[in-house]
């Protein structure tokens, strides 16, 4: 039995340090961001409670919030779609027994590696400057320039295009999960006169769900998280039209010091992703498929 | 198959963290220049003659990096006890890097600080060692009072200025001689070079010419404050209280906004989001004049046509209402030095900046990569090194022809220039009318004023 009890001490005493670490870096911020979050808490002053007083200015009170609450769902909510639909149709194309598909597979993935940094951000800008590529393609068609990064309603869509851009990571898990339907299937659907699309619904789609799902709430979380973007090509705006609640948050925190109030956003914010992702789990099992 | 799904999510997110990751990269850089020498002066001696580590931060362009390095240099060869570690950085985001390391008490010893970080920062107590108190060792004696004044909070010296600056006009005389125009000196004559100017701009012209550039937000707010203290003599805020009627701004706004219209300005959707030196517009030559700094007027004068064509550079006359009239310059302390509290050697950190302000090796090898000082004795070695002169100097000295405005603390504070920056882009952008506009500028600017003096 001693023997018995030293082979189970072994998994947790190796576990201590992720432990340790977990409570030190995830556990203890979260609670004591909670904490600020009742203060009016200067970076470099003294903190004072002042109970929920920030929740209600920034309920009440906070013009800037209720913008940018308005362009982070826009984003989040045109933005997560179109990331899962052309990463799935990419990934889709990409399972085919094509030749050189393993560049392509890689061509696709650069995107992602290159993350939201400066030289991307200098890179978009120019892309869809008044006089940039973009407006003289749709010039040939006819279409008359389009202020990008100025106009409100456009600039928005700037940034959801760059996000969408980025699809490598969502895609190879799609694709990893495409590789995995079993080809008797469709062999069987073939046989049943079933046609492409009808497969793709019937057999692909409702295998893959739970990648789906599981892709949904990444790119659902990240979405909701943005900040390079928002703060490098249109920096929050025009008019806070992307003004996203990331960069909200750091703004308070860094550029004003203004912890307490950055950690009452940072909460609502945290509950606004816990309540969609939770919506999301909830919803799967109408429409999430496990086979085991 | 669900191993399988479960292998492939996991290595993808692997490779993401691992290429990501290593996509992260530090924003500074940090590196001490070794010691030159092994000669010590007598200054180190009385202070202590025990090994010291001091780090030391700014902001900047590389020749200021540069230079202060070579000066880091000098100081080490003759106090050989003493290390200067350099953190250095572009502007962007520098402010949130020095507000966080002095929140988790992790500064610099010695810091290049902006104006209105002295008095911001600690919404009106001092946050940095009280130069005072270390008065033997860094002679304060070579500002000005009123300059000294100017970075004094709560009734503790925060800072000392390295000088004083303002905005003035460097413009491109080629594109003006071949207008045949004179470059303009009321706003009306601003609007008329415009008309000839600008006659071929299009909404969207990729070859559009204009008279003068409003470069990101910090140019045309700072442009309208002029404009606004020229038409009513009244500066923008006084104890905490703007000083104008919705009125006042309304006209101000609705005549910048002629600006744009009739081609001297770009307009809002026009002005390129390239917000700094690198504007393609003013690099390839076709922007007319830029309202900058006069400290930092070298960088633009660089940038402009490949920093091939700086003969073709001047410094153009202040613009006013009325032919004649007195223009009102703003000015501030252009870049302080501040000691933290937290450092283990304030001494030997006065006395390194006593060495970068009067130091004959050390003035002459900073050159103007910071400016044209204030303190009488960097000054003076400036001069006597000859490095008054070019644009930067043709600048100073306009500002010196004017009665000048030190501009309020709180001016150019985060929330309360932020306020006027808002209420600007929603009438430039169309989305307020001039007087909407004017009254959130108004009222917003003082609800943020208020937060600060409550």
């Amino acid at each position: 039995m001693r023997a018995g009890s030293k082979r189970n001490f072994a998994p947790y005493l190796m576990l201590i340090p992720w432990v340790i670490g977990f409570i030190v870096f995830k556990i203890y911020p979260i609670l004591i961001s909670f904490v600020y979050s009742l203060m009016e808490y200067p970076i470099l002053g003294d903190p004072e409670f002042i109970g929920f007083d920030n929740y209600v200015h920034i309920f009440t009170n906070d013009d800037v919030f209720r913008s940018s609450i308005a362009a982070t769902m826009k984003y989040v909510l045109i933005g997560t779609p179109c990331v899962l639909v052309t990463s799935f149709f990419v990934a889709y194309i990409l399972n085919f027994k094509l030749k050189g598909v393993n560049l392509f597979r890689t061509a696709y993935y650069i995107p992602s590696i290159l993350g939201g940094n400066v030289a991307v951000s200098i890179l978009w800008i120019q892309l869809f400057d008044v006089n940039g590529p973009v407006n003289m393609l749709l010039g040939i068609f006819g279409a008359e320039p389009v202020f990008w990064l100025k106009e409100e309603s456009f600039a928005v869509i700037t940034l959801i295009l760059l996000k969408t851009w980025q699809f490598g990571s969502t895609m190879l898990i799609f694709l990893a999960a495409l590789q995995n339907v079993s080809a008797s299937l469709y062999e069987a659907a073939n046989l049943d006169g079933a046609t492409k699309l009808q497969q793709l619904f019937r057999i692909t789609l409702p295998i893959i769900t739970p990648m789906l799902l599981f892709n949904m709430v990444n790119v659902l979380v990240k979405a909701f998280q943005e900040f390079n973007s928002a703060y490098l090509i249109t920096k929050g705006g025009p008019n806070y039209t992307t003004y996203f609640l990331n960069v909200y948050i750091y703004d308070q925190a860094f550029m004003n010091g203004n912890y307490g109030y950055a950690s009452a956003l940072t909460w609502i914010l945290l509950l606004i992703i816990g309540t969609l992702t939770a919506l999301v789990f909830s919803s799967s099992k109408y429409w999430v498929y496990y086979n085991d | 198959m669900n191993q399988k799904i479960l292998s492939g999510v996991l290595s993808c997110a692997l490779a993401s963290s691992i290429l990501l990751g290593g996509c992260q990269g530090a924003s500074t850089q940090s590196k001490a220049p070794e010691s030159a020498g092994e000669t010590s002066s007598a200054a180190a001696g009385q202070i202590t003659s025990d090994p010291v580590e001091l780090r030391f931060s700014w902001w900047g362009s590389d020749n200021r990096h540069e230079a202060i390095q070579k000066v880091i240099a000098l100081y080490q060869k003759k106090h050989p006890n003493v290390t200067i570690k350099a953190e250095y950085g572009a502007w962007d985001g520098w402010q949130q890097n020095i507000l966080t390391q002095l929140g988790g008490k992790t500064e610099a010893d010695i810091m290049q600080v902006n104006y209105n970080w002295v008095h911001s920062f600690g919404k009106g107590k001092n946050v940095f060692l009280d130069l005072n108190s270390v008065k033997d060792y860094l002679d304060l004696d070579n500002w000005d009072a009123e300059y000294l004044k100017a970075m004094t909070v709560g009734g503790e010296l925060a800072a000392v200025p390295h000088g004083m600056t303002g905005r003035a006009l460097l413009y491109s005389k080629p594109m003006f001689e071949q207008a045949k125009l004179t470059y303009p000196t009321t706003y009306q004559e601003l609007m008329d070079a415009g008309k000839t100017i600008g006659k071929s701009n299009t909404a969207t012209g990729a070859e559009n010419k204009y008279v003068m550039l409003n470069i990101g937000k910090e140019c045309p707010d700072l442009f309208i404050a002029q404009m606004l203290y020229n038409k009513t003599g009244k500066v923008m805020q006084v104890d905490g209280k703007v000083q104008y009627t919705e009125e006042e701004v309304a006209a101000v706004l609705e005549q910048y906004n002629e600006f744009a219209k009739s081609g001297a300005m770009p307009t809002f959707q026009q002005q390129n989001a390239i917000a700094n030196e690198s504007d393609p517009t003013w690099t390839s030559g076709r922007g007319g004049s830029i309202y900058e700094w006069v400290n930092s007027m070298d960088k633009y004068l660089g940038s402009y046509k490949g920093g091939d064509a700086k003969d073709e550079i001047g410094i153009a006359p202040y613009l006013v209402e009325t032919a004649g009239q007195t223009p009102n310059i703003y000015v501030k302390p252009n870049l302080g030095y501040a000691i933290s509290k937290n450092s283990k050697n304030p001494e030997v950190a006065a006395d390194f900046l006593n060495f970068f302000f009067t130091d004959e090796e050390a003035v002459s090898t900073l050159g103007t990569s910071i400016g044209i000082s204030s303190n009488t004795v960097t000054r003076d070695l400036q001069e006597k090194a000859g490095l008054l002169k070019g644009i930067m100097k043709e600048g100073y000295d306009m500002l010196a022809k004017y009665p000048q405005t030190v501009l309020d603390p709180y001016f150019e504070d985060s929330n309360v220039r932020g306020a006027r920056y808002a209420a600007l882009e929603a009438y430039r952008s169309g989305k307020l009318s001039s007087a909407e506009a004017a009254k959130q500028y108004i009222t917003k600017q003082q609800e943020e004023l208020d937060k600060l003096f409550k």
